[in-house]
Parts: structure tokens; sequence; C-alpha cells
């Protein structure tokens, strides 16, 4: 992962390729020139979604929800355009009849996050017999921040910030609990230099945890990272907090936070 | 359990995490346009100030949150 060379690009340099790939997740045929998917029209409507969502229909269309609750389940309109596209553009007035169509189509489902980038679709594979659901889902937009890392202790005080790029390996961690430091000792600074706060005088602490566990894949789940994260700041930072608390003192580790991708 | 000492205290009070969290996440609209330099200044001038209004409350309510010298818990 680096940076983008470019505000408007959507990879980075390393990856730049990937543009020419199909958005949708696990297809690797090349999206059509003009396109941001392959010919398939499963993953054709998944483009077309994302691009309704910056029409103003797509608005419209949440009126019609909210409308739909203070509506009976007969009071439907018998007659129902064959697919999503038609009911969207058939009218360009605001319809005054719920619109069922548009909520009950099993062809297509809105789900997940509407931050404009990830568009996710489940349908019924017309060649199987079991009704097995296959989900499609396709991201459109850029991603540049996986995740922010807040290192809070439990009197409420931030200890560091860092920004993750991806679901990181413990290596990745280990390396990013480094760069915590960093941002530590500068709150110490500020600490030390703003109260009866005590510190190392050589500003000395730790670098490296050495620790011996293998590396995981990237796929490795959020949870273990955390928990490690949480294990080696523990370590690293055992040396710093407590909190007083009225009856007594009261040994306070700091703990990690996680906010979830930043995506724009 | 290790997280609740022998008066049933939290040791760790991961709700305070929780808390910064939800109070972070605020922020998502606000850097949604910024660039990676203004970014990182904005959000660690962010948890700067909210460090100092918070070690000020603290200190109003009584508490007094310092940091060991690490020399003595090493001893």
């Amino acid at each position: 992962m680096e940076p983008l060379s470019n505000n408007r690009h959507v990879f980075c340099n390393i990856h730049c390729e990937l543009r020419f790939k199909c958005a949708e997740q696990h297809c690797n045929h090349r999206a059509e020139r003009g396109f941001l998917t392959c010919a398939d029209p499963a993953h054709r409507s998944l483009q077309e979604q994302y691009q309704a969502e910056g029409k103003a229909l797509f608005q419209l269309k949440r009126r019609l929800e909210k409308l739909k609750i203070s509506q009976p389940e007969d009071a439907m309109p018998e007659s129902r355009p064959d697919t999503l596209q038609e009911a969207l553009h058939s009218d360009d007035t605001i319809p005054t009849t719920p619109p069922a169509y548009l909520l009950d189509d099993p062809a297509v489902s809105f789900t997940g996050p509407h931050d404009g980038t990830e568009v996710e679709s489940s349908f019924t594979c017309s060649g199987k017999t079991d009704g097995t659901i296959k989900n499609l889902k396709a991201r459109f937009g850029r991603r540049r921040t996986h995740n922010e890392e807040l290192c809070v202790t439990s009197c409420g005080m931030t200890l560091g910030r860092a920004t993750f790029y991806v679901a990181e390996g413990l290596n990745g961690v280990r390396v990013r609990a480094n760069t915590f430091l960093l941002v530590i000792r500068k709150l110490m600074y500020w600490y030390s230099s703003s109260g009866k706060n005590c510190f190392p005088p050589n500003g000395h602490f730790p670098t490296s945890c050495g620790m011996t566990t293998t590396v995981g894949c990237n796929r490795c789940s959020k949870l273990m990272v955390i928990v490690i994260l949480r294990i080696v700041l523990f370590l690293l930072m055992f040396s710093t907090l407590r909190a007083n608390i009225r009856n007594g003192t009261h040994f306070v580790g700091p703990s990690v936070t996680h906010t979830s991708g930043w995506t724009w | 359990m290790d997280l609740v000492d022998e008066n049933g205290r939290w040791v760790f009070n991961s709700s305070a995490a929780e808390q910064t969290n939800a109070w972070f996440g605020g922020f998502h609209a606000i850097v949604r346009d910024m660039r990676v330099e203004r970014f990182n200044f904005f959000l660690d001038e962010m948890i700067r100030r909210r460090n100092q209004i918070l070690r000020q409350q603290l200190q109003e309510q009584g508490m007094a949150p310092y940091n060991i010298p690490r020399v003595e818990l090493l001893q």
C-alpha cells in the first residue's frame, strides 16, 4: 500500500492494473471499455445501482419507502414493472402508491452502508433448483484507509492514534505499535510540560516487544489483531499509567479501540 | 474473572474506549475530504484538545491521572 499519486486515482501505483478488473469482488474478468464491470448482466446491474444512488430518483425512492409504512399491504398496485430499472424510469412524477415492487423485488436488494462506494446484491441463481442465494458485492470508489486505532486509558485519556491501511498481520501491528510510541512520546512531552506528571527522564521506551508468535496472513481476523495489539500495547506501556480513583489507587491498563474503515 | 477485582470493580474499563470511539467516529464526515497531512494534524489536534479537557474534568472530580515512573514499577 502506498499513498495515491493522484487524488483522482482509485488504486495506488502498485495495484493500478486492478482498475481494469471488474468491480465485483470475486470476478476476475476484465471490465468492459467505458464500464466498471464486465459484461455479466448481474455485475452490470451493480454498477447501475451504484450510479442510481447518485440520482434524485433514489432519494424519491426513500421517500416512498416511508410512505409504505403508513399504508396497508393491500393497497399495493396491481401492475408491476418487470425490472427495477423500468420501475425507476417509468414515472417522472412522484407516485402516490407504495413501491412494493421496489421493496419486495427478490432480484435486487440494497444492503450494507450506503457510503456510495459499496454495492451489494443478492439474487437467486436461476440454474440452481435448491434456491441457493448467491451474494454479489462490488466496490466502486476508493478506500484510502482500512481503520483507525486509538489507544485509550481507562480514565479516558487517549494515548495514541494510528491509521491502518489493511487488516494488518502481526508484523504490521508490531511496527505500528512502535509508531504509536512516537505519538505517545509526543503526548508525554505535552503531558510532562503541563503538570505534575513524572516520566522517565531519558524517555527510554522499549521499541521492540520480542514477539514469538507466527505472523498471520492478511486475512486473519480483525479481532485477533486487536487482541494482540492490546497485549502488545499493554506490555509497551506497562510503565505508564495509573489513575487515582476515589477510594484508593487502581492499576489501569490502556486499551485499544477500533474505528472501522473510513472510506472516501 | 481476571477482569474484575475482588470488590467486583472493573479492572479494564473498556467502555472508556467505546466512548472515545463513538466520539472519534463523529469526525468521519469532517475528515472525508481531507488529504493526509491535514487528516493527521486534525485528528491529533482534536485528540490533544480532548485530552486537555478530560484532564481538567478529572481534576475537578478530585482524580489525578498521572504516570507512574517506570523505574518505580520495575524495581
